[in-house]
């Protein structure tokens, strides 16, 4: 297998010079992140973490093409961003499930708006992937956290979308749970190998699952280092990754970076 | 284990079903305490039949309206009357609070007047319907529209206003149109909000139609009501109130079915 550092594959999306600033009414301007340049290979993960309020989410917000930056400019495919992009699946730490469709309604709602004819057959077969076959009939509130966010990845993965977006998915989940959804993305990823760009503040998650992290400073958020994570793929499953050396190195070379900036925040 | 599990159902079982026995009876034994006292304090002479009628009285008079066929057809006015007005005013009601949710500008223009308007004593509004639109069904209709129309605007408003933000932000970046958020997300996400407004709205189709016939009428169960009353037969008013409540309680009994049919999603009908 190729080496990601030396063959450089051509960037999926790239963010240039990008500044977002808020304008509430009646109240100063927020400056949420300025500066901000980087680039995300196709068939990467690249995740960001960065301390709350340092603009992560924003960001995705404009890859997606849900907001405009306040200047600097975004791209995918080599195109700029202008409006909302119908090829992206967006992933947050509450699952959006609708609570009047069932489990595999939910899953196929995707397929549905864009009018794919076997889109029960997929949704199942998604369904099967993420473990909830026999739960296609449930309703959200008959399913537990992990279960809803299992939908979640599943509803992302069916459109297979161009990139994916993916703002702390399993953030709200307890840590077993977590650790078993991490794997199992990782698991439905290695097969298609969309890809990903990750918004977290869980470092663990962070190396675990990408090629590249992404440390932004305190608000407004700029990026303070991009460290690559050679560890091979696939990768070992969380807990036994977190006891590895090559782990740990990287671990303490991100958290020196990451700790200044949390503590400026405190 | 097994034997564990069905001795506690075993008690389970027992423990719901006799309380609703004991409920049911309680109950009967009320309904039968308020006819004694109602009939006991006519048939002594404490207070006249003339203003209060008396159980046997009304059960007569009842079973003479029934007999002569009267009661049957203005029954059926009645209920169709309601209906109509249930439908249209709803299916308006839903249709505008659904395009007012989508217009955020037109929502401002026209709240405080909507406001104003659902403020207004309706049934003030009778005497005038009557007086544009004659003693007919129309009236009738008018006058409930006047109360459904605005119920159904509001809740289906507050509804649609109140759909979840990621669950809008996911389906627009799976490729859903403005129609198929309309249709796949806000209704749904509404749904709960409009049945409530439509339990509400089917009684108030009832008490729309009622006044305006009590008002003005020669036909229907208000009609029924008010020209027994106007002739002194209290024995006929209460037959009229009795028809009318029963009707009441059809009409809702019939609305609680199809919600729970339709919103069997939510957790609290499903577990009810």
């Amino acid at each position: 297998m190729p080496d990601v550092s030396t063959i450089a594959p051509r960037a999926k999306i790239r963010l240039d010079d990008v500044g977002i600033v808020f304008r509430p009414r009646d109240r100063e301007p927020v400056v949420a992140c300025r500066d901000v340049t980087f680039e995300v290979p196709e068939g990467s993960i690249v995740t960001i973490v960065g301390p709350s309020g340092c603009g992560k989410s924003t960001l995705l917000n404009i890859v997606s093409g849900l907001m405009p930056p306040s200047r600097g400019t975004v791209e995918v495919d080599g195109r700029r961003v202008d409006g909302i992009r119908h090829d992206v699946g967006y992933m947050f730490a509450r699952d959006g499930m609708m609570p009047w469709r069932t489990a595999i309604q939910n899953v196929e709602f995707g397929l549905e708006v864009r009018g794919v004819a076997n889109r029960r057959e997929i949704a199942r077969d998604w369904l099967r992937k993420v473990g909830l076959d026999k739960f296609d009939g449930h309703y959200r509130h008959e399913l537990s956290q992990g279960m809803r966010q299992r939908v979640a990845v599943a509803r992302t993965f069916a459109i297979e979308p161009n990139i994916l977006l993916m703002d702390e998915p399993f953030g709200a989940l307890d840590s077993q749970t977590r650790l078993l959804l991490q794997e199992l993305f990782l698991e439905v990823w290695e097969k298609n190998r969309r890809t990903v760009l990750f918004v977290t503040h869980d470092l663990h998650e962070a190396i675990f699952l990408s090629d590249v992290v992404i440390v932004s400073t305190n608000r407004p958020g700029r990026v303070k280092s991009i460290v690559p994570i050679n560890l091979p793929r696939p990768r070992l499953p969380p807990a036994e990754l977190a006891v590895a050396p090559e782990f740990r190195d990287i671990y303490s070379r991100i958290w020196t970076d990451l700790k200044d900036e949390v503590r400026k925040f405190e | 284990m097994a034997d564990i599990a069905t001795v506690d159902a075993g008690i389970e079982a027992g423990a719901q079903e006799n309380p609703r026995r004991r409920v049911l009876m309680a109950r009967a034994l009320v309904l039968a305490a308020i006819l004694a006292v109602w009939q006991a304090s006519v048939s002594t002479g404490l207070v006249d039949a003339f203003w209060v009628s008396s159980p046997v009285l009304v059960v007569a008079e009842l079973w003479r309206l029934i007999a002569s066929g009267e009661l049957i057809g203005d029954v059926t006015i009645t209920v169709i009357e309601a209906l109509i007005a249930f439908v249209v005013s709803s299916g308006l009601g839903i249709v505008a609070g659904l395009l007012l949710a989508r217009s955020p500008f037109w929502d401002e223009v026209l709240a405080p007047i909507v406001l104003a308007l659902n403020s207004l004593p309706r049934v003030a509004l009778a005497p005038l319907i009557i007086l544009w639109f004659g003693i007919g069904v129309v009236a009738k209709v008018v006058t409930a529209f006047t109360l459904v129309f605005f119920i159904l605007l509001v809740n289906t408003l507050g509804g649609a206003k109140n759909v979840d933000n990621d669950i809008l932000t996911i389906a627009r970046v799976m490729g859903a149109s403005d129609r198929d958020i309309l249709w796949k997300v806000t209704f749904p996400s509404a749904l709960p909000w409009i049945f409530a407004g439509l339990n509400l709205g089917l009684t108030y189709s009832l008490l729309g139609v009622i006044v305006a016939e009590i008002l003005a009428s020669n036909q229907g169960l208000g009609y029924v009501i008010a020209s027994s009353a106007a002739t002194f037969n209290t024995a006929g008013v209460f037959a009229g109130l009795i028809t009318l409540s029963v009707v009441a309680s059809l009409f809702s009994a019939i609305m609680r079915k199809v919600e729970t049919r339709l919103l069997r999603w939510k957790p609290s009908l499903t577990s009810a």
